[in-house]
């Protein structure tokens, strides 16, 4: 039996039976998931559309610990942290959410390429993948934005580089498996061009990977983000939770023993992250098949009591 | 007492919500050296029967009757009973497409775990082997090599050296030449009947293949969907099949088939 | 076995070219880049045009680019990365003392991530399903994604009173005895490396669980028991080594962490290390540091992977065929 290859989520590899099993995903931790996900997004709109404002700033509050005004206290300049919570939500998500779309957008269509052509193309493409997945990734993404300035566009595009090599790399041994597969070969001696291989037989197993892939995308990107932000490297106009730590870090909340500027930003990003792993497994249990294992123990089966066995 | 007990063996198997009768009132008695074939397609439950002997049932089946091994009993006795009996008292040869042995070690490192395991010294497991393979045909220097090295009918003969190391007394062959082609499966069916007969085993042979159990010693049991439907002394089973699918099968060989059967398969 | 020498020989083949890529993106990536160089090194925006040409006749910055780029291979075949603008030292040098203070306390916190990770993974794999599994998968996910900086942040808010959570060693310390010199750089190292170990166990925790997962379904685990070997038996002696490519391979990827030194660590906790000096060669515009560190981690990384590949070969002798 050939070594199983494990994926970045812990999930499984099965790239030999790619068969579809929403069934097997159905389960509390895929609605616990779902709900928190779109409960984040509900907020992400209220703080975009709705003109909130963390108040103004007030030097006789600043590091108030939480209270019934301010329900998880103030920072440095005496501003409400819940309400900049909810207003850097919008930023923290919508900048993950493009940044993994285009990653896999990117990735898969050169993961496809270079899944399906057989000669130098791949080798090409995948040297150029295997850089991008050595280069260190944050000093990498630093430079760029360096040079590039600040802006979510520009940190989506960054974030995006960083993150489309490990699709690509997924949806490449994919699809080459896929290339292989019999009724590919039949189609292709039937007459099949290219593309229709490409459209119907291919692509339809290399989507469900993709979408595993891309709620990993997205967790990554998060962090990804927060810790550019952290650098000050999406620039001072944005607030968002990873600027939120950033400046509880600049502004010695730490020394002021404010664990509250610090921990809901922090403990916001873990649970979207979280979410978007459990989604991820979810989605890929629904895609593996069920993987027989044997017990250990030396006697593992159920047995009857004798009377019940007697006729 | 006889060597194996079975009586009124049941087995369930749950899988996706629902519960399927594997083995239906299986029953079965083999002295010491004695030898018995089961029979039946894919799902007539066959092997389970086999893995109920060793106590090797998956956590998703339930079983309910006796089962009696060397006078241990496998399916209420203690785990330590139990442990004891396993590779020592009886073993087993899996289907031919299987690879037992460790992926990442040597043939012989894994035999010479199993003989250590069951109290063998070191320097004896290493010459233990090499006779193994003396006894199962097989060069040596296979020992030294990886899993993935060796053939399908060398894969299986050094199956059976692993299985035979402990001495056991008895051996359970589960569709041992499945897969492999025509001249590999008479060279392992030969060897294991042969050896069977040079170590006074006892076995229990399992196989789909009506044509190579048909002409065999010992008794015979035809397996159909969880039931037995036929069970007896080889001979009279053959030769007055008492329900329709045994019917069929003997009408479905091809006639050389069994005349040919009666000869000596080579070793 | 010349499969083995030829796996062998294209995988040496792949490290080399990855490693000459990375020098030559590595020279164009900052001869490219907006920034006058010769501005930020002289730091004198208005310099006369003589001084100007002087310095670019002296960093060789007046030949053409092709010029340019043989003299830095030249250059770093004798091991000369150049000298850093911010420090005027030579960068080598620099780069040799950051990467001797990241790669202890990295060490450590990987080596304590690895630890955990898979000892925790095998027990997740033998109790897979249960509430033992449950626990410390989703426990392994949630601390996996809480951001680095946070978690240091934390452990800096609960443990500042413990613990020393700025800087390698002790400024202060003039007791010059290697013991307690080495003590007080270990007690600096505990929350950094801690840090690191948090934020990155999880993804061995996953990873191990499902590679063990996946072997305990092969037959030759099934036929372990038929043996009888006894459970613990079993999973070191069967399950886990078969599972271990996948996590040496996740421990290669670590390997970046390991020698580029982790930016976030290095920052919340003033760590000396070649995380920080990348990021302050960045903010300084100096460019030899930037790309003598970048480089070398780049190297460093492909080099470790090709070890993991040359180990990966001696654990699965299936992968060479």
């Amino acid at each position: 039996m050939s070594p199983v290859e494990p994926t970045a989520l812990g999930g499984l590899d099965a790239s030999n039976a790619p068969a579809w099993n929403p069934g097997r995903a159905l389960g509390p931790k895929l609605v616990v998931a779902i709900v928190v996900l779109a409960s984040f997004a509900l907020v992400a709109l209220v703080g975009r559309f709705l003109n909130l404002d963390p108040g103004a700033i007030d030097v006789a509050h600043i590091f108030q610990p939480p209270s019934m005004e301010h329900w998880l206290g103030t920072d440095d300049a005496g501003r409400d942290i819940f309400m900049q919570l909810i207003i850097g939500a919008w930023p923290s998500l919508v900048v993950g959410l493009s940044a993994a779309a285009v990653a896999v957008l990117i990735g898969g269509t050169v993961g496809i390429l270079a899944g399906y052509s057989r000669g130098w193309l791949d080798l090409v493409l995948l040297r150029v993948m295997d850089y991008f997945i050595v280069v260190p990734a944050l000093p990498f993404a630093m430079v760029i934005t360096a040079v590039w300035g600040p802006g979510l566009g520009h940190m989506i595009l960054v974030i995006a580089i960083l993150l489309w090599s490990t699709t690509a790399r997924v949806v490449r041994a994919q699809v080459k498996s896929g290339r292989e597969r019999l009724y590919v070969i039949r189609a292709r001696m039937l007459g099949a061009s290219h593309l229709h291989v490409l459209l119907r037989h291919i692509l339809p197993q290399a989507l469900p990977l993709i979408g595993t892939t891309g709620s990993l995308a997205v967790a990554l990107a998060i962090l990804t983000q927060a810790a550019l932000e952290f650098f000050g490297l999406a620039g001072t106009a944005v607030l968002s939770w990873g600027s939120m730590i950033r400046f509880a870090f600049q502004r010695d909340a730490m020394l002021n023993g404010a664990w509250w500027m610090v921990a809901p930003p922090g403990i916001c990003i873990c649970i979207v992250i979280t979410a978007c792993y459990w989604l991820a497994q979810c989605l890929e249990t629904a895609l593996n098949p069920r993987l027989r294992t044997t017990d250990l123990r030396v006697r593992s089966f159920r047995v009857l009591a004798v009377s019940r066995g007697e006729r | 007492m006889a060597l194996v007990e079975v009586e009124d063996l049941n087995v369930w198997m749950a899988a996706d919500g629902r519960s399927v009768h594997a083995v239906k009132d299986a029953n079965l008695t083999l002295e010491a050296g004695g030898q018995h074939a089961i029979v039946g397609e894919s799902g007539s439950g066959k092997s389970t029967v086999l893995l109920a002997l060793m106590g090797l049932l998956p956590p998703n089946a339930t079983v309910s009757g006796k089962v009696f091994v060397d006078g241990v009993d496998v399916l209420r006795g203690s785990e330590a009973a139990l442990a004891a009996l396993r590779w020592r008292t009886a073993s087993m040869v899996f289907q031919s497409s299987s690879n037992p042995f460790n992926p990442v070690r040597t043939v012989r490192s894994q035999i010479v775990a199993a003989l250590r395991l069951h109290g063998r010294g070191k320097a004896e497991a290493e010459r233990r082997a090499r006779d193994l393979f003396d006894m199962v045909r097989l060069p040596s220097e296979c020992l030294g090599y990886y899993q993935h090295q060796l053939s399908g009918g060398m894969r299986q003969r050094a199956a059976i050296a692993l299985a035979l190391a402990c001495q056991p007394k008895l051996l359970l062959a589960d569709e041992p030449t499945t897969a492999l082609d025509p001249i590999v499966q008479a060279e392992i069916i030969g060897l294991i009947l042969s050896l069977r007969r040079e170590l006074d085993l006892a076995l229990i042979l399992v196989s789909h293949d009506l044509a190579l159990v048909g002409h065999l010693e010992g008794s015979l049991s035809v397996m159909l969907r969880g039931e037995t439907v036929e069970q007896g002394p080889v001979r009279e089973v053959m030769a007055a099949p008492r329900h329709e699918h045994l019917r069929s099968l003997i009408a479905a060989l091809p006639d050389f088939a069994l005349a040919s059967a009666s000869s000596e398969v080579p070793a | 076995m010349s499969t083995r020498t030829s796996y062998l020989a294209g995988k040496v083949r792949v490290a080399a070219f990855g490693v000459f890529a990375t020098l030559t993106l590595n020279f164009f990536l900052f001869r490219v880049l907006p920034g006058d160089a010769v501005s930020s090194m002289a730091r004198v925006p208005d310099g006369s045009v003589e001084l100007k040409e002087a310095l670019m006749r002296q960093f060789g910055l007046d030949k053409s680019l092709w010029g340019q780029y043989l003299d830095y291979l030249a250059q770093l075949a004798q091991g000369n990365m150049g000298v850093s603008y911010a420090s005027l030292r030579p960068v080598t040098g620099e780069v040799l003392a950051a990467l001797g203070n990241t790669v202890p306390m990295t060490l450590l916190g990987i080596a304590l991530a690895i630890l955990v990770g898979t000892t925790t993974g095998v027990v997740a794999a033998w109790r897979h399903d249960t509430l033992v599994d449950s626990i410390i998968s989703n426990v392994a996910t949630v601390i996996y994604s809480a951001p680095t900086q946070w978690i240091a942040i934390m452990l800096i808010l609960a443990m500042a009173q413990y613990l020393p959570v700025s800087g390698a060693s002790d400024p202060f310390a003039f007791a010059a005895d290697a013991w307690s010199v080495a003590i007080d750089r270990l007690k600096h190292m505990i929350l950094p490396s801690l840090t690191l170990a948090l934020a990155t166990f999880g993804q061995y925790t996953l990873v191990t669980r499902s590679a063990v997962l996946a072997t305990l379904g092969d037959d030759h685990v099934a036929a372990a028991k038929a043996i009888g070997f006894p459970v613990r038996r079993i999973l070191t002696g069967y399950a886990l080594p078969n599972a271990l490519i996948p996590i040496v391979t996740l421990g290669a990827l670590s390997a970046g962490t390991v020698v580029g030194g982790s930016v976030v660590v290095e920052t919340v906790f003033s760590w000396p290390g070649i995380g920080r000096a990348m990021y302050d060669s960045i903010i300084q515009r100096d460019f030899p540091m930037l790309q003598g560190a970048l480089l070398v981690v780049t190297v460093a990384v492909i080099l470790i992977n090709l070890a993991a590949d040359i180990v990966n070969m001696k654990l699965d002798p299936r992968i060479v065929e």
